[in-house]
């Protein structure tokens, strides 16, 4: 008797805790609030740079920042943290299909501008542009026309992507080979390099396959860029769908070439943070990258004490650099007061001062051509102001795959390259692959 | 005669314990060698999978609660797959155990849309969920994740149930009926005690299944007061800076809970696999 007794209790208890779990459990804050009880203006943010992402804490400075000025002292934040871009992309196009976007909207990787803009959910800012000419001017008209979608612009861009190559100037020493001052003059003195390298047992280059193949990609779009005329309007279009041209074929040639020759062995099936660190421990001479790697080569935790001091930069061959606009952000606000905010912080973002900071910071290139570049960051990051230098001296420019293809035929390419290495198919047959690849998105 | 008859023994012997240390090192090879990872460095992980850390410290597990609100995300995972486990075997117990045994109208419907609802993709759901979740105030809630995982776990716990109770022979329930037990009474003190491997079974997939899971934790929550687990995950894999050293602490740290439960109630979870394989 006693025994049910205390069956009974405990069964009583264990519904009761549930049924109070349950109702803690629910009642969320989730509505999307306009002020804040101090008639403060509060933004709505989905911020990615979280964790351990390269610009966390030039983003939290922001934030932080913008708070101080005339224009944010009435803002505040209300964040959501996601850390990483995919995850991201994952939930702002869900939140851009249901009509509950935050704010500011980032541009997290993948180009999501036309989506909404095309979904009518984000504000038009030609008008604030047109205002504000001094701010207008900071952009060029590449990089504002890449943000436009049907005649109005969208996207505030915040930087530019460029990309070089890194090169280790002891491994250089050591095969005997003075590196040229801005770049070699053409692939065949390059390869040429490569085979002197080779010779004396150091691997040439870094290369990779796995998570779109982001190192090879530089390579490929290097080789098909600075190949002519023809080769760097292909590389210069957005969206391409043949790619069974020469100059595609022949890229895909070198590169078939350069993973047989010149690379390290478990670069096919590579990813790229194993490939950095070969870098970082002298074992590649030559590595393609953009700016961002800049901090990693002082990074404690990544490369050897006195590694920053063993880097050099040059261009492609050809004087050729890779260097797209980038999706900018946008305002995803509805009312006017909160449009008004989210411009200001752009404003903010997008100011000479912090385009500066978020170079300093993270590598980001500033989006403004003529911007001053302060004396201190030639003595405090002698490679960051190398950058800035080198890149007027390019000559030929062009995009990359992941900027400007689509993203079916950027996965081919990363299933596909394994393929190419192992010479399982030929270059042409990677390149139909490609093709056939582009052409399910007109279909 | 004796003596190739002992050899015989002693080989198929040594043949099963290599066979079974074979298993053993397939399935414990990845945790052990994330254990080992996460006492490494960035550089020592990407140089050579396979090699030994310099030194053992704690720094990385340091760095893990550093990156990310590992510790509030790891208690939210804990109350709400906690509860979605109870309600889903609370559920299925009774569902499943009225559709195994009795015949009624609308019970293939039933049964059929219970199989639907496996073939609906996460994707295909996201957005009318959201909208929904939102209108009833449960969009960043524990209770909505809860209330979708549980919806989620009750189809393939449905169906292992329902076929663990054909396995209890209907000789039992009648003998009890005849005895003067109710309805209610034969379920719970004749049926459920037998089911328990079963249920068992099906707690420990919805456990599993519920603390891996990540698209509707990412989808249906905004802040830190639902988010779990695998979000957690992720800020170790930021854009161009990836902290895998952090990241294989924080794997380990989390993966422990799942690896006890798996301990705990591995008896049981192994009597429901082999439950009816042999009928005498």
């Amino acid at each position: 008797m006693k025994r049910k007794f205390v069956k009974r209790l405990m069964a009583s208890a264990l519904i009761g805790s549930m049924a109070l779990g349950l109702v803690a459990c629910s009642g969320g804050d989730n509505d999307k609030e306009t002020s804040d009880d101090s008639g403060k203006i509060v933004l709505n943010v989905i911020n990615y740079h979280v964790g351990t992402d390269y610009a966390a804490d030039y983003y939290s400075y922001l934030f932080e920042e913008f708070q101080k000025t005339e224009a944010g002292k009435n803002v505040e934040f209300n964040f959501e943290e996601i850390p990483t871009t995919d995850a991201y992309n994952q939930k702002i196009k869900l939140l851009i299909s249901s009509g509950d976007l935050p704010d500011i909207v980032f541009n997290g990787g993948n180009n999501i501008t036309e989506l909404a803009a095309k979904s009518g959910k984000v504000a038009d800012l030609t008008p604030y542009f047109d205002e504000d000419p001094e701010w207008k001017a900071l952009f060029d008209d590449t990089s504002l026309e890449f943000n436009t979608v049907d005649g109005k612009i969208y996207g505030v861009p915040v930087s530019k992507e460029i990309s070089y190559i890194y090169y280790n100037k002891e491994l250089f020493e050591k095969a005997g080979i003075e590196a040229p001052e801005t770049a070699f003059a053409s692939w065949d003195e390059f390869f040429e390099v490569c085979d002197q390298l080779k010779a004396k047992g150091i691997t040439p280059l870094g290369m990779d396959t796995a998570d779109s193949g982001w190192l090879t990609n530089l390579w490929m779009s290097a080789l098909i860029g600075t190949n002519g005329e023809a080769g760097n309007e292909w590389m210069n279009t957005m969206y391409p769908t043949d790619f069974n041209t020469p100059e595609v074929e022949a890229a895909a040639e070198k590169i078939q070439t350069m993973f047989k020759e010149y690379t390290t062995a478990d670069a096919v099936g590579g990813k790229y943070d194993p490939m950095a660190t070969h870098f970082f421990n002298g074992e590649v001479a030559m590595f393609p990258n953009g700016p961002w790697m800049i901090p990693d080569f002082q990074e404690p935790e990544k490369a050897p004490e006195g590694f920053y001091d063993k880097v050099g930069i040059m261009l492609m061959p050809g004087n050729g650099m890779e260097m797209v606009p980038t999706p900018g952000d946008m305002v995803g606000a509805t009312e006017e007061e909160k449009i008004e905010a989210a411009v200001a912080f752009l404003k903010f973002e997008t100011s000479p001062e912090n385009q500066i900071k978020a170079l300093e910071m993270t590598g980001l290139q500033p989006v403004s051509n003529d911007l001053e570049i302060p004396d201190t960051l030639t003595e405090s990051d002698p490679l960051m102001a190398q950058v800035l230098e080198i890149q007027n001296k390019a000559e030929v420019t062009y995009g990359q795959n992941q900027a400007y293809w689509y993203q079916n035929t950027i996965d081919t390419f990363s299933t596909e390259l394994p393929e190419l290495a192992y010479g399982n198919i030929t270059p042409k047959e990677f390149c139909e692959k490609l093709t056939e690849s582009a052409a399910k998105n007109q279909e | 005669m004796k003596q190739t008859s002992q050899i015989s023994i002693i080989s198929a012997k040594t043949a099963k314990y290599i066979f079974m240390l074979f298993f053993s090192l397939i399935a414990i090879g990845p945790i052990v060698w994330a254990f080992i990872s996460s006492f490494k460095t960035y550089a020592e992980i990407n140089s050579s999978a396979l090699s030994w850390p310099s030194s053992f410290n704690l720094d990385n597990y340091k760095a893990a609660f550093m990156y990310a609100p590992i510790a509030k995300y790891f208690l939210n995972s804990v109350i709400i797959v906690g509860t979605s486990v109870l309600v889903t075997v609370t559920l299925v117990a009774m569902c499943a155990y009225i559709i195994s045994r009795f015949n009624f109208k609308l019970k293939t419907l039933i049964i059929l849309l219970i199989s639907a609802s496996l073939m609906l993709p996460a994707q295909a759901i996201s957005q009318p969920l959201f909208a929904i979740f939102q209108k009833l105030g449960i969009f960043d809630t524990k209770l909505g994740l809860i209330i979708v995982y549980s919806a989620m776990g009750i189809p393939m716990s449905f169906f292992v149930m329902t076929s663990y109770y054909k396995t209890i022979s209907m000789a039992l329930e009648e003998s009890a009926y005849i005895d003067g037990a109710s309805f209610l009474q034969t379920f719970w003190h004749i049926i459920l005690p037998l089911a328990k491997p079963g249920l068992v079974t099906i707690a420990l997939l919805q456990f599993i299944n519920t603390w891996n899971e990540f698209y509707f934790a990412l989808m249906l929550t905004s802040g830190d007061t639902a988010r779990t687990v695998p979000i957690a995950l992720n800020y170790y894999m930021g854009t161009f800076a990836n902290n895998y050293s952090a990241l294989f602490a924080a794997v380990v740290m989390t993966v422990l809970p799942t690896i006890f439960v798996f301990i705990i109630l591995q008896r049981q979870v192994m009597e429901s696999l082999t439950a009816g394989a042999v009928k005498g």
